[in-house]
């Protein structure tokens, strides 16, 4: 089933020359992961933030389970957003809350107004956060406040709090960049085995090609806002990275082992 | 070697050097300009002091303790003067300061409105609100308490703008992603977050108000400063020199309090 169609789309900031999104797009089925890489400022992050409108295109249509987001009013725009889940770098929590507090905000969208203000979740929501919290080793941190737990517990919290939106799209902006390489992993397979287990659609942008490829069965290649590659990973060879990122794979580092031909 | 080896090496370029030079010069220049003016002699100042200690000597000790009770009751209605006022004013700050900060009201008119507003009162000192209060409500305390309020709204909001906006920047987003609304995301997520911020300006709001309202008290805002000012008119200076103390022992025992409260909310 389709998730995710995007079609044209465009997004000039203000005050710059160049778009730093032209004319993009593609198209995303559950359960499919899709890593997006690209050299810094080829528009990965612009490309996220105009699927859920968290910036606005100028141009353009994008499609969430065949609804139309670009253009919908205010309402709709929630509406659609609890469909999709987003991962941030700085996996933006709330520092003094609990981890559950910050788990539960997942669910903020699906409540009256009422409801939300007072924090009113609905017990079954609660049973289930802290089985998802349990399931990933952070049983124990149920009562921790967010802000003291490690980078990598923290982005763990962070994917929880969107999969209670129960997204049919997972958007995950560079989840992994400022993590240790072993947390970075276990992130990574938490990413990967929760959106398999859900057939949840993974757009994640990335900036370690041999991680996307590892983890990504299909890559989008970016460059100066638009996509220049868009297939199988096996497919992406190393001519393609190069064209990618305008420069010889000899000044790239691509990563530990050498996973590209 | 190089002949260039045993040349100190400058840190910063000769501009920047030269810039802070005349920075520094022109300041001095000011500082004697302005002392020279105002006819201040630091010689006089430090000889004149056999004058000052003869008057304290003379005057105001002992204190008179005869008036306790008068005291006492202008001491507590400054106390009530400073947390109504502030009190009051951070639950107005707190209102005025979500419609300020721009990541949560979205009108950048807005924004700038409730900026401007809140300098316009912060620049205004509380002296003059009293002046221009008593001649509309006349003496005693109610006109302390607004002539302080107005003052602190304007510093609290510029304040609370700017512990929202940092948070703001983290988190609004994050729960704006998830499709909920603005009120559910502010009471869940940023004001949570804001709270120690608040308390932090709140409880250095009442230091700063317990001290101005002595001080406004003096120009007919009531409590502690009226008494004092009352005494001093009278030439009672043994009894204005009991309610000097009691400021001090006020204000140092609410910096105390505030201390304390400060390290239990862990703001
Ligand atoms: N809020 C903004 N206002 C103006 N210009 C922006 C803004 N955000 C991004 N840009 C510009 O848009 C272009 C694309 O930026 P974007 O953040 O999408 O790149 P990116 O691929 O995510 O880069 P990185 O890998 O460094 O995160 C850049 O030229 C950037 O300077
Ligand atoms: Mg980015």
């Amino acid at each position: 089933m389709e998730i995710l169609n995007i079609s044209g789309l465009t997004k000039t900031y203000r005050g710059a020359s160049e778009p730093a999104v032209r004319d993009v797009g593609f198209a995303m089925d559950a359960g499919e992961m899709v890593g997006v890489i690209g050299s810094s400022g080829a528009g990965k992050s612009t490309l996220m933030r105009c699927i859920n409108r968290l910036t606005e295109p100028d141009g353009g249509r994008v499609l969430i389970e065949g609804r139309e987001i670009t253009g919908a009013g205010a309402g709709a725009v929630r509406e659609l957003r609890r469909r999709v889940g987003m991962v941030f770098q700085h996996h933006n929590l709330v520092a003094r809350l609990t981890v559950l507090q910050n788990v539960m905000h997942g669910r903020l969208g699906y409540m009256s107004t009422a409801a939300g203000v007072f924090g009113r979740y609905p017990e079954e929501e609660k049973r289930r956060a802290i089985e998802l919290l349990e399931k990933t080793g952070l049983g124990e941190f149920l009562y921790r406040r967010a802000g003291e737990l490690s980078g990598g517990q923290m982005q763990r919290v962070g994917i929880m709090r969107a999969i209670m939106q129960r997204p049919a799209l997972l958007l995950c902006d560079e989840p992994i960049a400022s993590l240790d390489p072993a947390s970075a992993l276990v992130v990574m397979e938490l990413i990967r085995d929760i959106c398999r287990e859900r057939g949840i659609a993974c757009l994640v942008n990335l900036h370690q090609v041999d991680v996307a490829l590892k983890f990504a069965e299909r890559i989008v290649g970016m460059r100066g806002g638009e996509i220049i590659y868009d297939g199988p990973a096996s497919e992406l060879d190393g001519e393609t990275i190069e064209r990618i990122y305008g420069k010889p794979l000899s000044q790239l580092m691509i990563g530990g082992g050498a996973v590209v031909a | 070697m190089s002949p260039d080896a045993r040349k100190k090496l400058a840190l910063a370029s000769r501009e920047s050097r030269r810039a802070a030079l005349i920075f520094i010069a022109a300041l001095a220049a000011l500082f004697a300009a302005s002392t020279w003016f105002t006819k201040f002699n630091p010689l006089h100042a430090i000889l004149a002091q056999e004058e000052f200690w003869k008057f304290i000597a003379a005057d105001f000790v002992p204190p008179y303790m005869g008036k306790w009770r008068a005291l006492a009751d202008a001491a507590l209605q400054t106390m009530y003067m400073a947390l109504a006022s502030a009190g009051i004013s951070a639950a107005l700050s707190v209102l005025l300061a979500f419609f300020g900060t721009p990541g949560i009201c979205r009108s950048r008119m807005v924004n700038s409105a409730v900026r401007a507003f809140a300098s316009i009162l912060r620049n205004i000192p509380a002296l003059v609100w009293v002046f221009i209060l008593v001649a509309a409500y006349g003496i005693g305390t109610e006109v302390g308490v607004l002539a302080l309020i107005i003052g602190t709204v304007g510093f609290l909001t510029r304040c609370y703008i700017e512990t929202l906006d940092e948070i703001a920047e983290r988190n609004l987003e994050a729960l704006k992603a998830t499709g909920a609304g603005i009120l559910p995301v502010i009471s869940q997520a940023i004001l949570p977050a804001a709270i120690p911020g608040f308390i932090s300006w709140f409880l250095y709001c009442v230091e700063l108000n317990i001290r101005a309202s002595a001080i406004i008290g003096m120009v007919g805002a009531g409590g502690i400063g009226l008494l004092m000012m009352g005494y001093i008119k009278q030439y009672n200076y043994a009894a204005a020199s009991t309610a000097i103390l009691a400021v001090a022992i006020i204000v140092i025992a609410v910096n105390l309090l505030t201390d304390c409260l400060r390290k239990l909310t862990g703001a």
